[in-house]
């Protein structure tokens, strides 16, 4: 039975650099799996690959069966899978109410003849999306609902990379890649992100989701399995436990000499 | 209480809108130079307390909301009244017109530049495309303006499309640049091909006639006798408004939120699942289309064309309106394109120091108001 994401042998090279090398990896439905390894491993690369951004030189991604290579990289967001950012692609000078909406484009139908013909229609639409993103916003915060009508460069980090996880929602993913979600967060808010993932869940049990962290706390609590990268290479997979024992892991994030002061 | 707080919310926007009819006419008026900087000096301080006061501007907005449809027929009908105070004056007349043409032209750029940041310097040339096409089918047949009017929309709606096609290659600056060159590419084959009549133009563009009616026909009404140019004040007066609605229409849907996506972070768009080659060329499409009807209007209001009234400078004007008014401002652009059409005139009075002064306002703008005079408001939803 095929995974919902599997990339077999994916590979891509910026000329002289093998930035993902020959990554065989695979996310099931209602499964998280963590993305780890020390800057410039090659994770937020791999995220690019599979969302379309980047083409592989070689291999395999197949999602749901059907390879996605070559696809222009809003069909891939129409079939589900839905990222967000390292460091945050908001839509900054939009309201934080026009940034969910936008996450719903693709289940929205008017086009610009009903605008200016059929203005009712539009409107009905643009309407029936507010009310749903709004919905949407409560789902995960109090403020974000206050503030809805912010712009989004305004909010303060954390409430900005919960708006870009329920822009990712409004989208309605199949599978959700998290790119560092906790980065610049204090121990209240990971905890908060941890809550706004165990809520995803709840809310959509089949999701599937690759969160690449470095902040581990995040890793072993909510990752069921890791895969963890070194020069865009697998360099092991596993349970949280078992890749933190690993001798090649611990070398890639602490050198060769202190791997024992890890233990 | 509901009725009376729209009683009185109809009778300030009456007083309002009156106020600033007289004022607009005296602002029409006044030749002298201590009148038009008093004028002048008095609007920019109007401007700028309505800009500092946050509630000023909620207290407006809401009752424009509230009394949304009597404003715009309130609006309306005084606009259609204005060629009565200035039926002495074709000049004036004249002015009105091409302030009306300059709003068509920018709220179709707006668009581009406004909503989807993709800066288009080629507005003459669907501009002149629109206003060639028009001039040569009604030239040498007899096929109506009124249906010529949509061909010389779809031929330059047609030219915007080839022109967004380079948007899967080339983006930002390159694209800018693509278009310039295209402006200039027009220029030049409508100075050389024989067939437009190279640099001698085209002549005797006969006007539009309507029910037998023709436009270039005096308007007798109500015993008074109108000059011809209140034809074609009405005629842009109508565009203008159809303009103007659409872009309201656009901004507020998904077209135009998506539109400010692409703006924002085009990789973003990308990623939740926006064709922003699509959305590009739509607006490349949309804004020549309206370009191009627009150019029609004007081709046959002035009856000879040629491609001196194409060039470069024309789309610099155009782009200075829409970032002057307020990008992605409907409201903005429009006033931006009145009063850079009105602002030159005026400033005849300065004789030599003109274009000067034009060119000290425009730059003071954007060094303190980059983003307009009316900057872009956030959409509001009607919520449940």
């Amino acid at each position: 039975m095929s995974g919902l994401l599997e990339t077999t042998d994916l590979t891509i090279k910026f000329g002289g650099l093998t930035a993902v090398d020959q990554v065989t990896f695979r996310v099931d439905q209602c499964e998280i799996v963590g993305l780890i390894g020390p800057n410039g491993a090659g994770k937020t690369t791999f995220f690019n690959l599979i969302t379309g951004i980047y083409r592989p030189t070689s291999g395999r991604i197949l999602f749901q069966g059907k390879n996605t290579v070559g696809l222009p990289t809003f069909e891939i967001a129409r079939k589900g899978i839905i990222r967000t950012f390292q460091n945050l692609r908001l839509f900054a000078n939009l309201s934080v109410l026009d940034n969910v909406m936008l996450g719903m484009h693709n289940k929205q139908r008017s086009q610009w003849y009903h605008a200016i013909f059929w203005n009712s229609f539009a409107k009905k639409e643009m309407k029936e999306a507010a009310e749903k993103a709004g919905e949407l916003l409560s789902y995960f915060s109090k403020e974000l609902v206050e503030d809805r009508y912010k712009k989004a460069a305004e909010l303060p980090l954390a409430h900005r990379r919960r708006l870009e996880i329920c822009r990712a929602l409004a989208s309605d993913p199949v599978l959700l890649l998290l790119d560092e979600p906790s980065a610049g967060m204090d121990t209240e808010e990971t905890f908060a992100l941890m809550e706004d993932i165990g809520k995803i869940q709840e809310r959509k049990k089949e999701i599937g989701i690759v969160i690449i962290e470095h902040d581990m706390t995040v890793i072993e609590n909510i990752a069921k399995r890791v895969v963890v990268l070194n020069y865009g290479k697998e360099i092991a997979q596993g349970s949280f436990a078992e890749i933190s024992q690993t001798p090649e892991v611990l070398e890639a994030y602490l050198g060769k000499r202190d791997a024992d002061a890890e233990a | 209480m509901q009725g009376d707080r729209g009683y009185l919310d109809k009778v300030k926007i009456f007083f309002a809108e009156c106020f600033l009819l007289g004022l607009f006419i005296l602002f029409m008026r006044v030749e002298h130079i201590i009148g038009i900087l008093i004028l002048i000096f008095g609007m920019g301080a109007c401007w700028y307390i309505y800009d500092k006061l946050e509630n000023v501007q909620i207290s407006i907005r809401e009752i424009l909301k509230r009394e949304k449809i009597f404003s715009m027929i309130l609006t309306f009908v005084i606009l259609v009244c204005v060629p009565i105070f200035l039926k002495d004056s074709v000049y004036l007349l004249n002015l009105c017109i091409w302030a009306g043409i300059y709003v068509m032209l920018a709220t179709g750029l707006n668009y581009q530049i406004g909503s989807t940041n993709i800066v288009n310097l080629a507005t003459a040339a669907s501009y002149g495309i629109g206003a060639y096409t028009s001039a040569l089918i009604s030239v040498h047949t007899g096929i109506s303006f009124w249906l010529v009017i949509l061909i010389a929309g779809c031929a330059s709606g047609f030219m915007g499309f080839i022109l967004g096609l380079p948007t899967l290659k080339t983006k930002d600056y390159y694209l800018t640049l693509v278009t310039l060159a295209f402006g200039l590419i027009v220029y030049l084959v409508l100075n050389n091909l024989e067939f437009t009549g190279g640099p001698n133009g085209i002549g005797d563009i006969p006007p539009p006639t309507i029910f037998g009616y023709s436009f270039r026909q005096d308007l007798h009404i109500f015993g008074m006798t109108l000059p011809y140019h209140v034809n074609f004040y009405y005629l842009v007066l109508f565009l203008a408004s159809f303009y103007t609605l659409i872009s309201n229409r656009l901004y507020h849907s998904r077209v135009g939120l998506t539109w400010n996506a692409i703006r924002e972070d085009e990789i973003a768009a990308k990623c939740v699942g926006i064709n922003t080659t699509n959305y590009k060329i739509l607006s490349f499409v949309i804004n020549c289309f309206l370009d191009g009807m627009t150019g029609a209007v004007y081709a046959h209001y002035v009856s000879f064309i040629s491609p001196e009234n194409f060039q470069f400078f024309l789309s610099v004007v155009v782009v200075t309106m829409v970032i002057l008014g307020g990008i992605d401002n409907v409201f903005g652009v429009v006033f931006g394109a009145v009063l850079l059409t009105l602002l030159p005139e005026k400033f005849r009075v300065f004789q030599d120091f003109r274009l000067m002064l034009y060119g000290v306002i425009v730059i003071a703008t954007l060094i303190f108001r980059p983003k307009g005079l009316f900057p872009q408001k956030l959409r509001k939803y009607a919520e449940g």
